[in-house]
């Protein structure tokens, strides 16, 4: 049975990357079509892993996260000043097929009371571990004004 | 636009977008009109047929085919149609029924694509034979035995359910045991027979059916022997009368063919697709091939299980009714195909009823009181239950899942995020229901019930009526109730933290709640302590990164004074402790930390934990189990980081949990999760060895075998490794056979200590049987007499 070009499953799949571009890993898509062009997203075992409160610790998130499969490594995300965690973090499985898994049954549950957002990542690189927002962390906590206490309350808005 | 093309940014250069307030007039941009194309327009509305909408269903019906005949599309789209038609028949079961219903429309007005869907439907379907596929043969069959009406030569199809059903009772006849394949057949054949009832009532489908019901008993289906090993309720005490699937099936249809084959499943639908004259097409016949295989040749025998009884109503079909089955069936192949999108599952798990006959269920969130008080005659099943038994069973299938447990844990807590009032309520009851039968579950069930109801708490803010619990904190500490209360909390703890659980704990229970220091102290170290300086030297070493040789002067005042205070010990175990000891505490701020500085001073730990030393691993456990005492958790979590780097083997681990722990920690959760952990490692260690290239490339990129040698070690290893996991197995059922020995006095802990060692002997054989079945000879030679132990080892020869 020849595969047809459009997606001929009967809903969404949840376990492909978002739309979200990281131009530095060089990673983007083609129009329409649902798998990711580039190689790094294509056998990647690491996801991002976002909306974390700052307060969540590694241990926690290797509870949850190895229901989907033994985890090779934790890359907390850091503070590029204070080297505290900021919010986000990097999560490794030995397979590529536990990272689907995580993708289809944990990405938008919570951990901590938080709803966390995992997307598969094209790959940990060195640096990539700091927060790239002007304050240190992560640009999103730039950009609120909302009081959120698990996140340092406040945006921390950065006068340009 | 691709960001790589020069001319790109230039085409917006100077143009200002008009909203930003330039001179010209407010008008509105306008838009190209845009079509929107065919393909994911026709899908959305194929794959919403039957979901609630406010358009009758007969109407829907016709407007998806009217869409669909109206537009004229390439032959790729069309391929593509049609092979959304047939995945929507596998990933979404309950929806066939109505697409079927549009796709007769269809050919009433296109008759063309009549006759290429189905027979683009029995190319798939052989190719699903071919592949030994079974469970999408039964699905896309369901989906042609629907679209009767416009085949001519149906006797094709109901002819080859008669073939599978030959070939099934051929295979049983030829082997002794089970045969996973003659079951699949079987099962293939069993569940399509109600269906050609379903879509054709006539007396003559019900003859025929009868007919191939009859010749079904010839198919020789013992009932499974293991049934005590899938048991998720032990003790014979399940409260229903307890089957395997087959069984059951075989049960369910011969009262239907008692009924007469009344069975009232679907919305009418003869009155939508009627048509005074329409064609009819032939399809080619689908072939058997000489021989057959399973796709899941592995797969354990399926038992039914039940969590909603008892009730002052019956809320689901009763076992013995065929509907029962058919929900089940229809329910658990959604829930495993579709498993992609839970969120689409948890919404067909809360509209089930919608693609049902109307009125074959009591309407959708009804209370238990409401329901008691319903008229006679009305339908009492609860389409919330139903669904929710059909995914708790998913979870709670012995010996494992079809997929992991966290997925039947989110499309829980997905259902419940969509439907709080309808689920919630439902789920309380599930819930009471398998604390209430604690004492009388499997051990791995206990562990699955702990595992999801915390991951399902933790989603939910920790909320529930803790107080109905109150007293039982006052049962023996190894009662299961008692156990599953402190373990629930240990693993909303692992989730969480110990201040919020506290906040959510009533104050009885907050005892159960060991906060412990972040990072406990390195008591070696401090002042009073005999080792304290010589623990500080060793501290600074590893912090200062020195190699094993700088360590020895340290190590060797350490075993000096060892001596010298007359330790009954042996002098290195001082070394092992304090150095252990050492790296874990500077590895207590997180489980990086503790990994680097394994790996940093893995040179070291080799030294101080030498390869082959079994004691000596054995006390590595103990020295992080003692130094994390008040969270076993990251203790687990450790141990498992030093047997990924082969600091300590598998084997010691599952020695440490058999020969040094008491015997109550067999109800500890950290005891199971590490013994499971320690098996697949052993297993994996094979595997590693076995993948080994026993071939090189020299320089002219030609491939050589191994030099003699080479493949010997290389077989040498694999071997020793095999013989290791066999003696773990070994070490598990002598150690767990040994009978407990107490007095009058603790009665109860000595029944409940032995319940325990039990259920992990039953689990372990159950769970692992395909790896040990060479293993019955070294067994025998133990001289086992436990009748429990021997039942269990011939019953899994089954499995």
């Amino acid at each position: 049975m020849s595969r047809t070009r459009y997606s001929d499953h009967s809903a969404t799949r949840l376990d492909v990357p978002s739309s979200y571009v990281d131009k530095k890993s060089g990673r983007e898509r083609n129009e329409g079509e649902s798998e990711p062009s580039h190689k790094a997203l294509q056998d990647s075992t690491t996801l991002y892993v976002g909306n974390l409160s700052f307060y969540t610790t590694e241990e926690q998130i290797m509870e949850l996260f190895s229901k989907c499969g033994e985890l090779k490594r934790i890359i907390m995300g850091l503070d590029r000043f204070t080297r505290t965690p900021c919010g986000f973090c990097f999560v490794e499985y030995y397979t590529r097929e536990d990272a689907l898994d995580c993708m289809k049954y944990i990405n938008q549950t919570k951990l901590d009371e938080r709803i966390v957002r995992t997307d598969i990542d094209p790959g940990f690189k060195e640096g990539r571990q700091y927060g790239r927002g002007r304050s240190g962390g992560q640009v999103r906590d730039e950009f609120r004004d909302d009081y959120d206490p698990a996140r340092g309350g406040y945006g921390r808005r950065v006068d340009r | 636009m691709s960001t790589t093309e020069p001319s790109a940014p230039a085409v917006n250069q100077g143009i200002k977008r008009r909203r930003d307030g330039d001179d010209l007039p407010d008008y509105k941009r306008q838009r190209p009109n845009f079509v929107q194309p065919a393909f994911p327009r026709l899908r959305k509305l194929f794959t919403c047929l039957g979901e609630p909408s406010r358009f009758p269903l007969p109407e829907s019906i016709l407007h998806c085919a009217k869409s669909f005949t109206s537009v004229e599309f390439d032959e790729e789209v069309t391929l593509s149609l049609y092979s959304l038609f047939v995945n929507i028949s596998i990933e979404q079961p309950l929806k066939v029924f109505s697409l079927a219903a549009s796709l007769q429309c269809v050919n009433n007005t296109e008759s063309t694509h009549g006759a290429a869907v189905v027979k683009y439907m029995v190319e798939r379907t052989q190719s699903y034979i071919n592949a030994g596929d079974w469970n999408n043969v039964k699905l896309v069959l369901r989906f042609l035995i629907m679209l009767k009406p416009i085949i001519s030569n149906f006797e094709a199809i109901v002819g080859f359910i008669e073939k599978l059903l030959e070939r099934a009772i051929e295979l049983t006849s030829m082997c002794s045991g089970r045969s996973p394949l003659a079951e699949e057949l079987y099962k293939v054949v069993l569940l399509s027979l109600p269906y050609l009832v379903v879509s054709d009532s006539s007396d003559e489908t019900k003859r025929k059916a009868t007919e191939l019901f009859e010749k079904s008993k010839e198919y020789n289906h013992s009932a499974i022997k293991a049934e005590e090993l899938l048991n998720p309720f032990v003790d014979g005490e399940a409260p229903y009368r307890f089957s395997d699937s087959l069984e059951l099936l075989q049960i369910q249809l011969s009262n239907l063919v008692e009924a007469n084959w009344e069975l009232q499943l679907l919305y009418d639908y003869s009155t939508i697709a009627l048509a005074s004259d329409f064609e009819k097409h032939s399809i080619d016949e689908l072939q058997l091939p000489e021989k057959l295989s399973a796709l899941n040749s592995s797969k354990s025998p399926d038992v039914f299980l039940k969590f909603y009884m008892n009730e002052q109503v019956e809320t689901t079909p009763p076992v013995d009714r065929i509907e029962s089955t058919l929900f089940r069936d229809l329910l658990t192949d959604t829930v495993i195909n579709l498993n992609f999108n839970r969120q689409e599952v948890a919404r067909q798990l809360i509209w089930f009823d919608n693609f049902l006959r109307p009125g074959l269920f009591a309407p959708r969130e009804t209370s238990l009181e409401k329901l008691s008080q319903a008229k006679p005659g009305s339908s009492t099943w609860k389409p919330e239950d139903i669904a929710v038994e059909a995914v708790l069973a998913g979870l709670f299938r012995l010996p494992n899942s079809l997929l992991k447990p966290v997925y039947f844990h989110s499309v829980l807590i997905e259902a419940c995020i969509l439907a709080p009032h309808a689920i919630a309520p439902v789920f309380g009851r599930a819930i009471r229901f398998l604390y209430s039968h604690l004492e009388h579950l499997d051990v791995q069930v206990i562990y699955l019930y702990a595992d999801w109801f915390s991951h399902h708490l933790s989603n939910f803010g920790f909320t529930w009526k803790w107080r109905e619990w109150t007293e039982d904190l006052n049962l023996n500490e190894l009662n299961p109730k008692r156990v599953f209360i402190r373990e629930l909390i240990y693993k909303e703890l692992r989730l969480s933290f110990p201040q919020r659980i506290i906040e959510t704990l009533p104050d009885e229970f907050s005892d159960l709640v060991h906060e412990g220091d972040d990072v406990p102290p390195f008591k070696f170290a401090l002042p009073d302590e005999p080792y304290s300086e010589q623990s500080r030297l060793v501290l600074q070493n590893i912090r200062d990164r020195r190699g094993p040789d700088e360590f020895t002067e340290v190590f060797d005042e350490i075993k000096k004074k060892s001596e010298e205070q007359n330790d009954k010990a042996d002098a290195h175990d001082m070394v092992c402790e304090i150095f252990v000891t050492a790296i874990v505490h500077l590895g207590a701020r997180s489980l990086s930390h503790v990994e680097s500085w394994i790996e940093r001073t893995l040179p070291v730990l080799r030294v101080v934990c030498p390869e082959k030393g079994g004691e000596r691993h054995r006390r590595v456990v103990k020295i992080i189990f003692k130094y994390w005492k008040d969270k076993t958790g990251t203790a687990v979590q450790v141990v498992k980081k030093m047997m990924n780097h082969k600091v300590i083997a598998p084997l010691s681990v599952v020695e440490w949990i058999l020969l040094d722990l008491e015997v109550g920690s067999f109800s500890e959760g950290y005891s199971w999760e590490l013994l499971g952990f320690a098996i697949d490692k052993a297993k994996l260690l094979i595997k590693e060895a076995e993948a080994v290239p026993k071939t090189v490339e020299d320089e002219d990129g030609d491939t050589k075998l191994l030099a003699d040698e080479k493949l010997k070690e290389i077989d040498d290893n694999i071997e020793t490794l095999k013989n290791t996991l066999n003696h773990i197995f070994v070490t598990i059922v002598k150690e767990l056979a040994r009978p407990v020995q107490g007095d009058a006095k603790n009665e109860e802990t000595v029944r409940w200590q032995r319940w325990w060692k039990e259920g992990f002997l039953r689990a372990v054989l159950r769970n692992y049987h395909a790896d040990y079945k060479d293993l019955q000879e070294p067994l025998k030679n133990l001289g086992l007499t436990d009748m429990f132990i021997l039942n269990s080892i011939e019953q899994t020869a089954e499995l």
